[in-house]
């Protein structure tokens, strides 16, 4: 079995295989029609228990608009016109309860597409929820939520919702057939740090009657009922990760210092609600960044104010007063959301997206602000604009936010990503007119460089050593300091182990890493000496080439402590 | 059978959460209950009835009741549009 290695590590347990219904789109015909009957009912009660416990969480959780919502699915169960039509086709056809369920949700949802009326058109996506969720109960029986054994889970992709139920179990494992990298799914993993591979094709078939998995996603391979000899090689691992993890453990709740007491804030970069409770197991001190595209691409029409309020709120309520710093809407010609009319372009990211986009979508942009403005009385709300590269840019962002916060008598700081040259080499008329700075090394690197970061050719001319990089954030950390503004690191150089006394050194003052990264970046700082990170800093600069800056870092690997 | 023209008086017109209410409310009563709107007639005792006639705030629409108890139906069937369903 191949696949992709989307979150490294190892793990040994029973399998645990979920084989989803997919929509049945031919007619499957049957005898029984009062079994499919029976079938559909039980699945239709099912549901409204799920749905039940669903709405009555989101009502304490103060999401009205999601409860009624759900609250219409719910009903679509008891209606004459959907469960009605549905058990309907499986009298008068004489077919299995699938099919009925996916042809008639499939009629119902173009009928609704083809209404001339934004909101009933995203009601399309209530039909596929519904349908989907009556299929899973249809099959509920191959697919029962795991006891308290250890599991790998073995499945084509998995909702976010559905991770999370997993995961309040004992999920050591995930394997799944699909799910790119930057699925939903894998961020999650990535996150609560379980070992992942994806694009495994055929894993639910290839490992059917497997009792138990070893899952290696550090060689890339998964065993089926491993013999005593290879579950005794990740025996041994196992023991060695837990070593680490077990020396980490004190820096879930120790202060971020320096050696001689700088204080220094170690955040985490999340995409969903579903993190924050890692982020806080784990000892993170805010959010740094908030990736807001995930909302976008799930769906088939933009998210609506009250989708958006829902989810900022919820955030930052969780948060419980850590800073939380959202980043408005990235994207671009490279991410495919239909809806947003983004034409293809030959150089995605050198084109039309982020805040270039939002500037001229005022309908996407601004709901956005209104929702993430609305989310600030929850929590410590900031915001942040990503890709700006002019003064005019950032300017004509900040007027909007400014014009709708001054209806809300608000007062909310707004920062921008430094990650075009443009910016860096601006970094001291930028720190005029913007509240906070937050680095984005990776993009910041590859137009530093004007190499893509994805084409192998060249991704290698992308280090994060080279001084042309380290110049670029020593200035953007000196201007900072000028003008009195907060600087962070939110891009995967922030956790480089060998480059955080450099960091510490240009006065950074938060990193913002991902969530499994935090105790190990925080043990990093505090070994860390301010004024010996400062001399070191100044070495660097005097350098020419990555291979000098390593040679260095290597050399003076003991100095800055 | 008794027809009435009634103006939907909330800010969001008939979307998810009123379209449930009116459904759950009417449900109750025995008279058939449809909205006529473009010649094309919209069960409001089903959620996607209600939902399919779109109606916006300020649209007055026509609303033909027929049953047993039509008048009791009719009567509740005013209280809803008056109170704006419970809405703004």
């Amino acid at each position: 079995m191949n696949g992709i290695i989307a979150v490294s590590g190892m793990a040994y347990a029973n399998a645990y295989i979920i084989r989803e219904t997919r929509a049945c789109l031919e007619p499957v015909y049957t005898e029984d029609v009062e079994r499919e009957l029976s079938r559909l009912q039980t699945a239709s009660k099912e549901c409204g228990r799920q749905l039940s416990d669903l709405i009555d969480g989101l009502k304490q959780d103060s999401g009205e608009e999601q409860a009624a919502i759900l609250e219409f699915q719910y009903m679509l169960l008891e209606d004459e016109n959907y469960f009605g039509s549905i058990c309907n086709i499986v009298k008068n056809e004489k077919v299995i309860s699938e099919y009925a369920v996916s042809k008639y949700s499939e009629e119902y949802r173009q009928e609704l597409l083809a209404l001339d009326n934004e909101y009933l058109n995203q009601r399309a996506s209530d039909i596929k929820d519904i349908e989907e969720r009556l299929l899973k109960n249809l099959n509920s029986k191959k697919d029962e939520a795991g006891n308290d054994e250890p599991i790998i889970v073995v499945a084509r992709d998995l909702t976010p919702s559905r991770f999370v139920e997993l995961s309040r179990g004992d999920l050591k494992g995930i394997i799944l057939e699909e799910g790119g990298l930057s699925s939903h799914c894998v961020i999650l993993a990535r996150s609560f740090n379980i070992p992942c591979m994806v694009g495994v094709t055929g894993a639910i078939d290839d490992l059917d009657g497997a009792k138990t998995i070893l899952l290696d996603a550090i060689s890339g391979q998964i065993i089926k009922n491993p013999t005593s000899e290879k579950i005794g090689g990740y025996e041994t691992y196992q023991r060695e990760a837990d070593k680490v993890k077990e020396s980490l453990e004190e820096y879930k709740t120790k202060k971020t210092e320096t050696a001689d007491g700088k204080h220094m804030g170690v955040y985490a970069n999340i995409t969903s609600t579903e993190e924050v409770s890692a982020l806080k197991g784990n000892g993170g001190e805010g959010v740094g960044l908030l990736r807001t595209e995930m909302l976008y691409m799930e769906k088939a029409t933009a998210p609506t104010r009250e989708e958006q309020i829902w989810f900022y709120s919820k955030i930052a309520k969780e948060l419980e007063n850590r800073p939380l710093i959202i980043r408005t809407l990235d994207v671009g010609g490279d991410k495919k959301i239909p809806y947003l009319n983004i034409p293809e372009e030959e150089n995605p990211f050198l084109g039309f997206r982020a805040i270039r986009f939002c500037l001229e979508n005022d309908d996407i942009f601004l709901t956005q602000l209104e929702a993430i403005l609305s989310s600030c009385e929850y929590g410590n709300v900031k915001i942040m604009i990503p890709m700006v590269s002019t003064i005019d840019e950032f300017k004509r962002a900040k007027e909007k936010i400014d014009s709708l916060a001054k209806t809300k008598s608000l007062n909310v700081q707004v920062g921008m990503m430094v990650e075009t040259p443009a910016a860096a080499i601006m970094a001291d008329r930028f720190a005029k007119v913007a509240d906070f700075f937050s680095i984005g090394t990776n993009d910041l690197t590859q137009y530093i460089f004007a190499a893509d970061r994805n084409n192998k050719k060249v991704a290698h001319l992308n280090s994060y050593f080279n001084p042309a990089l380290l110049r670029a954030v020593a200035n953007i950390c000196k201007e900072a300091r000028k003008e009195g503004i907060e600087v962070d690191i939110c891009g995967q150089a922030g956790e480089v182990e060998e480059l955080i006394p450099l960091w510490v050194g240009m006065g950074v003052d938060n990193l913002s890493v991902s969530i499994p990264s935090i105790t190990r970046v925080r043990r990093t700082i505090s070994l860390c000496d301010t004024k010996k990170c400062k001399a070191l800093v100044e070495k660097v600069m005097e350098l020419s080439t990555q291979d000098e800056v390593k040679e260095l870092l290597e050399k003076e690997k003991d100095k800055w402590l | 059978m008794v027809v009435k023209e009634l103006q939907v008086m909330n800010e969001l017109g008939f979307h998810a959460r009123v379209a449930c209410k009116i459904a759950r409310s009417i449900g109750e009563f025995g008279s058939s209950v449809n909205l006529v709107k473009n010649g094309k007639k919209y069960d409001l005792k089903s959620v996607t009835g209600v939902m399919m006639s779109a109606a916006k705030n300020g649209e007055i629409v026509t609303v033909e009741i027929e049953g047993d108890d039509e008048e009791s139906t009719a009567a509740a069937l005013e209280k809803l549009f008056a109170d704006k369903f419970g809405e703004r």
